[in-house]
């Protein structure tokens, strides 16, 4: 019987070996790292300049804050964070099979989720660049960071486990659905919902309840209050606790997920089908 | 010279298929609904949420917005610069984009032994994608409208105007880029992150009077500044003749861009198969 629950030392040695593979295909592309550095510079910029415009009087009355740089600059990384989870692992799962590589991955012997992590950790590596780019330009911003508290470090790491479970049950239904285009679209709501580039206040009442059924508004609006001093949306307790419990569930439930569909997928001649 | 015109009808026909098979094959892709949902939802309408939150909950720093942008409409004014971002910067790709289909799919050199200019072909493919992408501008911006119920002070004729040179424009930018798409694989890559980068300076969610001196007339530069500029005039202000300037403008842009462009493509083009870099994916 395929094992779920991996020994700890096959499973890291999994989870380098699809890391390097990533690196090799992806990350030695030079051009790729400015290409990033640049974007970060075109989505911050604008952002500079529409404050010049506004002033930040205004950013702070809504609930932002007077950090208005620093306040999207982490919604946008966080955000990305989330993204890259979200969609890492169904466009590796897609890209092995239409290269023909899947059937072969999959008669390793660790199990089948832990190389797709290894995969999406590449990604988080990515976002460690971004982030010592954007706490640089939060420092400069804001001339240091405000309000840094350890307590960031619990929220980060409960949403990052939290993503990467939802992105786990996201890549499983993509084996299914090939050409599966609902993860772009539920990424799209949750920047929308989660207030990545505005506080919530500022949504409809009629909508701004999904933003509160949503636990990545609890992850960036914490990662916020640790990092920048923003007033949460509840208290900060709360918020970690919605945070622990998403990971728990994220985590157990993706990996649950990912194998049956898997096996759904497996059984139904799905894996290293292209079409 | 004569035997271009002579086969003129032909080469229109060409243009007129190629770009109908380009729209055909964008509009009944399943993913097209979604595509411009997604754009909305990730694009248009955050920022201007965020313009919302900048302005305070009872838009106390409109009156701050309108010293320097001109009007207090400051919704309208970002939701014009947003959309316009999002289609002008996928328009100006849609040329690269159209070769790199073609040599994905391995049909660039079939393609390229047709009797119709090369570049007619790509421009055309282009063009049908291009047309795609406007449609998604529209409906991003009619999303918004009802969204955010912001007023408008339409000049139909400063409209249209804007419109048409907009897209010429940009399809000539587009034509520009795709000479070195062709001849170094990597600048596809490149072009999108200056294109990108570039767009700072021609004024998103905000006026371009906030940047420094030397940034607004670089930008005053560039197609999108104008399109911006003439559809806030045509939109926002309602201001027919500073509409026409723009179109005025932007014509020449396309003008000038597209001879440079279509030259520049016959030289590296030629380079590239030289170097036996055509179809190389």
């Amino acid at each position: 019987m395929r094992r779920t629950i991996p020994g700890l030392t096959p499973a890291l040695a999994a989870v380098w070996a699809s890391f390097l593979s990533e690196w090799q295909e992806v990350g030695r592309q030079k051009l790729r790292w400015v290409a990033v550095l640049v974007n970060i510079a075109a989505v911050l910029l604008p952002v500079l300049l529409a404050q010049l415009a506004f002033g930040s009087e205004g950013f702070a009355a809504s609930g932002g804050g007077e950090h208005v740089v620093a306040f999207i600059a982490l919604g946008w990384l966080a955000m990305q964070v989330a993204h890259q989870t979200l969609l890492g692992a169904q466009g590796f799962l897609r890209h092995a099979n239409e290269t023909g590589v899947l059937p072969h991955l999959w008669t390793t012997r660790v199990a089948r989720w832990v190389p797709v992590v290894g995969i999406t950790l590449f990604e988080l590596v990515q976002m460690l660049v971004w982030t010592g780019v954007i706490l640089a330009v939060v420092l400069i911003s804001v001339g240091g960071l405000p309000a840094v508290s350890l307590l960031s470090i619990p929220a980060i790491v409960l949403s990052l486990i939290g993503f990467f479970g939802i992105g786990l049950a996201m890549g499983g239904a993509g084996m299914l659905l090939r050409q599966w285009r609902a993860p772009a679209l539920v990424n799209g709501i949750l920047f929308l919902m989660a207030g990545s580039a505005f506080p919530i206040g500022v949504l409809p009442a009629e909508i701004r309840w999904l933003s509160y059924g949503l636990p990545h508004t609890y992850a960036l609006d914490a990662m916020r209050h640790t990092l920048l001093g923003t007033p949460t949306l509840i208290p900060f307790w709360a918020e970690l606790l919605i945070l622990a419990l998403t990971a728990v569930i994220g985590a157990v439930g993706g990996i649950a997920v990912f194998n049956r569909l898997d096996r759904y997928a497996a059984r139904h001649g799905l894996v290293g089908l292209y079409t | 010279m004569s035997d271009l015109w002579r086969r003129a009808p032909a080469h229109v026909a060409a243009f007129v298929a190629v770009a109908a098979k380009a729209w055909r094959m964008q509009w009944r892709e399943g993913w097209f609904w979604q595509v411009g949902v997604i754009a909305a939802l990730t694009l248009t309408v955050p920022v201007l949420l965020s313009a919302r939150a900048l302005a305070g909950p009872d838009e106390q720093q409109a009156a701050r917005f309108a010293a320097v942008a001109g009007t207090d409409n400051y919704l309208a004014f970002a939701a014009i610069g947003i959309v316009v971002f999002t289609w002008v910067l996928t328009t100006m790709q849609s040329v690269s984009i159209a070769l790199a289909t073609e040599r994905r799919l391995g049909t660039l050199g079939v393609a390229w032994a047709s009797l119709a200019p090369r570049m007619l072909l790509l421009a055309a493919d282009a063009a049908g994608r291009a047309l795609a992408q406007a449609w998604f501008g529209v409906v991003s911006f009619a999303t918004l409208l009802v969204l955010f119920r912001f007023e408008l002070s339409v000049a139909p004729l400063g409209l249209i105007l804007v419109l048409v040179t907009g897209f010429m424009a940009s399809l000539a930018v587009g034509v520009v880029l795709v000479g070195f798409v062709i001849r170094y694989r990597d600048a596809g890559m490149l072009a999108a992150t200056l294109l990108m980068a570039s767009a700072s300076l021609a004024g998103i969610a905000y006026p371009i009077s906030v940047l420094p001196e030397w940034a607004q007339v670089v930008g005053h530069a560039l197609p999108l500044t104008w399109i911006a500029r003439g559809l806030r005039a045509a939109l926002v202000f309602g201001n027919a003749p500073e509409a026409f300037l723009a179109a005025g403008v932007l014509l020449g842009m396309t003008v000038v861009l597209g001879i440079v462009g279509w030259r520049l493509f016959g030289r590296l083009e030629r380079a590239a198969r030289r170097h036996g870099v055509l179809e190389a994916f």
